[in-house]
């Protein structure tokens, strides 16, 4: 239906017009949607969707300083650690990169494993110098204090690995 | 009564010139075509992505699993060519409702995969609103074609724009009451601010994303976040007051916009629909804008 096609410019009677009525229903609708979610009595008031949400994103208790990120990172035959860029992990995107191994890590081991093999995968085929040492992937969680690490101390307080799996590269097969 | 009612009709139907309403379908249109050409790679690349990992929300729950790669692509393909049909004006009525219901499943998909980007959602009930009205009256191809034509009753088309307005303010609205609801008056007195900037810097350092050098050294500076916490919640729940006059549009407005440029400034977080004043539009006589203006250079004499 075409928006306000029927009826007169303005209520002349005691009933409103279908023009009327299309405006004060898309009003009630979309209003409604983005209203709703923040009136819901869900358990813990945190509604998110999309497009309508209750923008809880910034609203949880933070009262502590730690932090934990869940990554994706490269060990070479030394052990030092290079950082994976989220194109081998999922796409460009840092965030859903960072989504998907928080998801691989919260459904337990065996996705964690897969996505382990995969970026691996994707590691052996990238030929950046920068990769070319890395002999293992490891998906991990470091917790940090974050307001220490901006202090100077960028060391995790707490490591935790969830899947380690080698890089295996075509010359060394 | 029946004085009330007449003064909430005035409010939620207004009347305003059909300049205003196209005005802001070309706005946003331009905005919705652009921002889906930069994200492209995004809104077509999900082939690397573990289905998994596919967390369907909102209309997108209506399918349990990921598309085929080709339907994603054909999908993007249809929303840029609408959205470009939405922009020009071009058969409306079809393609107004059509571009508002394939932008909300494009950028619905986008957001299945586990990470709700909420940098999109005012674009997408924004082209909503717009689709559901007459903002193809002036200003576009079916106006040209004598397909369609400004009419002599304005209050068909302030409804819209005043709608649009009020998602605008209802969202940030919804924000500063999670804050409150949530957290409590702990949010402005504590270091729960300081604690997410400190949080989500970090995270995006370790996780190769940009983050705000000027944040990470604020976040040292621990008395300045109760002042900035208090200002972010007072202009998210202040908002009704743009409705009070220009002045009062203006000055949230410009209260709103400052906050999102602090976002950005501490945290790196780019909300562009509002920074580029996109989301505030609806607030002004956007009709007078000179790029408006020789857009629409001559209206012609309204129908009846």
């Amino acid at each position: 239906m075409s928006p306000g096609d029927a009826g007169a410019d303005a209520p002349r009677g005691p009933l409103p017009t279908l023009r009327v009525v299309y405006v004060y229903a898309v009003w009630i609708a979309l209003l409604g949607v983005v209203v709703m979610p923040g009136v819901r009595n869900q358990p813990d008031h945190r509604y998110d969707s999309f497009p309508w949400s209750s923008y809880p994103m910034f609203a949880h208790t933070r009262k502590d300083t730690s932090t934990v990120v869940h990554h994706a990172v490269g060990r070479t035959a030394a052990g030092e650690r290079v950082r994976i860029p989220p194109r081998l992990v999922a796409n460009d995107e840092v965030l859903q990169a960072a989504a998907t191994i928080q998801g691989a890590i919260r459904r337990g081991g065996r996705t964690s494993r897969a996505l382990c093999r995969a970026i691996a995968r994707n590691t052996a085929a990238h030929s950046a110098a920068a990769f070319a040492a890395i002999e293992n992937i490891e998906i991990v969680s470091d917790r940090y204090d974050s307001i220490e690490y901006f202090a100077g101390d960028t060391t995790p307080i707490k490591t935790r690995v969830h899947a380690r799996c080698p890089v295996t590269r075509a010359e060394a097969r | 009564m029946s004085q009330l009612l007449r003064a909430i009709d005035r409010h939620v139907r207004p009347a305003m010139p059909a300049e205003r309403l196209a005005a802001l379908r070309v706005l946003v249109g331009a905005f919705a075509v652009v921002y889906l050409l930069a994200r492209a790679i995004n809104l077509t690349g999900f082939g690397a992505f573990n289905p998994a990992g596919f967390r369907p929300i909102g209309v997108v729950s209506l399918i349990e699993r990921p598309l085929a790669s080709g339907a994603v692509v054909f999908q993007y393909i249809a929303c840029l060519l609408s959205g470009v049909a939405f922009l020009t004006g071009w058969r409306y009525r079809v393609f107004g409702p059509l571009f508002a219901a394939l932008l909300l499943w494009v950028l619905t998909y986008r957001n299945s995969w586990g990470m709700i980007f909420h940098t999109e959602n005012l674009l997408v009930l924004h082209v909503m609103v717009l689709g559901l009205s007459r903002a193809a009256d002036a200003g576009s191809l079916d106006a040209r074609a004598g397909r369609a034509r400004p009419r002599s009753d304005l209050r068909r088309y302030g409804w819209a724009v005043r709608l649009m307005a009020w998602i605008a303010v209802v969202a940030y609205m919804l924000a500063g009451v999670a804050k409150l609801r949530l957290v409590g008056a702990e949010w402005i007195s504590g270091d729960v601010l300081r604690n997410y900037i400190a949080d989500d810097n970090l995270r995006k350092l370790e996780l190769g994303d940009f983050y705000s050098p000027f944040g990470a050294w604020l976040v040292g500076h621990g008395w300045l976040f109760p002042p900035l916490a208090a200002f972010t919640v007072v202009v998210e729940l202040l908002g009704p007051l743009a409705f009070l006059g220009p002045r009062a549009a203006r000055a949230w407005a410009l209260l709103a916009w400052g906050f999102h440029v602090g976002v950005l400034a501490v945290m790196m977080i780019f909300f562009p629909y509002p920074l580029f004043g996109f989301a505030y539009a609806p607030l002004f006589a956007v009709e007078r804008l000179p790029l408006i203006r020789r857009l629409f250079p001559q209206a012609p004499a309204p129908a009846p």
